[in-house]
């Protein structure tokens, strides 16, 4: 059992300052590499020791796997966190590090390549008996084998033209009559659009919630879930705002899901923390959607919920440590929410946004955690992707949760780059939300939580008021228009 | 001191009211006794209208940034004078009275060859007399004031010929 005295994170901004966070805590020293448009940064700032690293642009530089490789040997570092993103699942970089006797804090290149295909993943995923979406990937002969296909597979299904895209050809069946009617339907539309009238069936997953389990596994084989994380509210695909426990499982759901995550981690011999995607349908029929072999974005969730530090228990099994923990101990207490913070504004579709952080301030009080890459006079610019941090909140229940996050965030201050929180303000404010009716359509379906609140005249004359009032060259007196009666009393025009 | 202030892409002008019990604004026409109080770095308490708010302001060249009502802001503040003296307009070939005034001299007629700081028309606005000059090289197209005549605020005073 090596400990480690140096870990160099391949990465940057906020999720290098969690793994700072923790190796502090842990006495171990670490190890920032940056490019120069991140040299102001935080977690430059923060990190024991500092390595600049270049590119043709800023992100090819924390791409460059012989840059890292020879920053690691010029600090002597013995491992690496490479975070989310980036190298995190680049199997090059994994087996580099290994050749170079370097630790790579993750699982083994093995595991990286086999869940990093979508086909062999859902492979391995069938053997090891956790679900799938059905489907029968053959082209249907004709109306009857579509109709006994579907009714095989489960109502309701998708009928999908092979050669179709864009939402064309795509019909959805809830009984034998639809799936006959539905397959001669999508075969002349596919005819007609593509020249080609291939149909095939898979099941339809009606309002999907997307609900991950969190693995950890050690060196040894023991391989534990740590519960879920549902992460639904997605904007384009991308997650905005994630929450532990799912407010639809059940235990039963759970604790299948959650053991059918664990044979998956297990028939890839996983090491390390790792996430097993799910979609759920109303029913809590669960199937499996991909493996990502890293540390998500939303793990602090979990931490809140369970107690544990992930990132510590990733650079213990890298040391060789044992687990420590069965799944008996695992016990999960209370509420989390995550929100992310884009520099974007919402108001105008989203476009990111620049500038210079001139006023920042985060939010106190119980059960309130920021994960920020940013800071007091931090310049954010376009060069990377504009997630800034995290705010994260746990209450005893998700309603205190609830109200812990939608408080943090309009008092949270970020003043010189639009971001939005006004936005993630009014996802929690929807009643669907507060009920837990959550999908991963929810956004395209409330499409009223794009609109922004009018400002009432009392806020305008305030902000009005408060953007004279300290303005040097309004309040100066010599700038004043001649009222030689107005030290005498009131005036009016 | 008067400032037209560029919120919400709508403009709002601000006078400074300086009286014995302290300080009042006009803000759109309307009074309103105020108060402003510094709390700490950036944060300020700001009293109006009988309420009392906490909120945030940091300044930015003309560009002020407000975090209130649990909320972010932004503002752009116009002096209206140098506004008036000749800086940028939105399209270039026009200028465009910040505030309503009069016109005391017109210096300039259509067709006239004009060089960047040519005064262009002098107007008369709150006792001050500001003298509007060309913002860049170019030839006088309209000129929509008179000697006397009034003009409205956001009204069109005189235009330049599109460049080139």
């Amino acid at each position: 059992m090596a400990k480690f005295n140096k870990v160099l994170i391949a990465n940057r901004g906020e999720i290098a300052v969690r793994v700072i966070r923790s190796l502090k805590k842990m006495g171990i020293e670490s190890v920032a590499v940056f490019h120069e448009v991140d040299s102001e940064s935080p977690y430059v700032q923060q990190a024991d020791h500092a390595v600049q690293i270049d590119g043709p642009s800023p992100v090819a530089a924390y791409l460059d796997i012989d840059g890292i490789i020879a920053a690691c040997k010029s600090s002597g570092a013995d491992a690496v966190h490479p975070g989310f993103g980036f190298l995190s699942e680049n199997a090059q970089f994994c087996q580099r590090l290994t050749e170079a006797g370097i630790v790579f804090i993750g699982p083994e290149t093995e595991a990286i390549t086999a869940m990093g295909d979508k086909i062999t993943s859902k492979l391995l995923a069938e053997k090891s008996g956790v679900n799938v979406i059905p489907g029968y990937t053959e082209t249907l002969k004709d109306a009857d084998e579509a109709v006994k296909v579907s009714g095989d597979i489960g109502y309701p299904v998708m009928l999908k033209a092979s050669a179709g895209g864009g939402g064309k050809g795509m019909r959805i069946a809830w009984n034998s009559a639809e799936a006959r009617e539905g397959f001669e339907r999508a075969s002349r539309e596919a005819a007609s659009s593509f020249g080609d009238d291939r149909v095939f069936v898979e099941k339809y997953v009606e309002r999907p919630r997307h609900i991950e389990i969190q693995v950890l596994a050690d060196g040894e084989g023991n391989t534990i879930y740590l519960g879920e994380r549902e992460c639904s509210i997605q904007r384009r695909h991308q997650k905005v705002i994630e929450e532990a426990p799912s407010p639809f499982l059940d235990a039963e759901t759970r604790k299948k899901m959650g053991e059918q995550a664990v044979a998956l981690a297990k028939a890839v011999d996983y090491v390390s923390a790792g996430t097993v995607e799910f979609i759920v349908d109303p029913g809590k029929h669960f199937y499996f959607l991909e493996m990502n072999t890293r540390l998500q974005v939303e793990h602090p969730v979990t931490e809140m919920i369970t107690g544990i530090d992930l990132v510590e228990k990733q650079i213990r099994i890298a040391e060789g440590e044992s687990l420590g923990l069965t799944q008996e101990d695992i016990t999960l207490t209370g509420h989390a929410i995550e929100c992310r913070i884009y520099a974007e504004d919402a108001d105008a579709d989203f476009v990111p946004a620049t500038g210079k952080l001139l006023a920042f301030s985060v939010p106190e009080g119980e059960g309130v955690r920021l994960d920020s890459g940013v800071g007091q006079d931090t310049e954010v610019t376009t060069a990377f992707d504009p997630m800034l941090a995290k705010l994260i909140t746990y209450g005893v229940d998700r309603d205190e949760a609830l109200a812990r996050v939608q408080k943090a965030l309009r008092e949270l201050v970020m003043l010189g780059v639009i971001t939005n929180t006004d936005y993630l303000g009014r996802i929690l404010s929807h009643p669907d939300f507060a009920s837990g009716d959550t999908h991963t359509g929810f956004l395209d379906e409330h499409v009223e939580i794009l609109k922004k609140d009018a400002t009432s005249e009392q806020q305008r004359v305030a902000l009005l008021a408060a953007a004279c009032l300290t303005d040097q060259v309004f309040m100066d007196r010599r700038h004043q228009a001649e009222t030689p009666l107005a030290d005498m009393g009131e005036w009016r025009n | 001191m008067k400032l037209d202030v560029k919120f919400e892409n709508e403009f709002h002008s601000v006078d400074l009211l300086r009286y014995c019990g302290g300080v009042k604004l006009r803000i759109d026409g309307e009074e309103y006794p105020v108060a402003l109080q510094a709390n700490g770095p950036g944060q300020y308490r700001l009293s109006l209208n009988g309420r009392d708010e906490n909120l945030w302001i940091v300044h930015d060249g003309d560009e002020v940034f407000v975090h209130a009502f649990g909320k972010a802001w932004s503002m752009k503040l116009v002096d209206p004078v140098d506004f008036a003296s000749g800086s940028a307009e939105d399209d270039g070939n026009s200028i465009v009275a910040p505030m309503p005034g009069t016109t005391v001299i017109v210096s300039v007629a259509r067709g006239d060859v004009v060089k960047k700081g040519d005064p262009l028309l002098t107007m008369e606005s709150m006792k001050l007399e500001t003298v509007i000059s060309a913002w860049r090289d170019g030839v006088v197209d309209q000129v929509n004031v008179e000697v006397g005549s009034a003009f409205d605020r956001g009204s069109v005073l005189v235009s330049l010929k599109e460049e080139a």
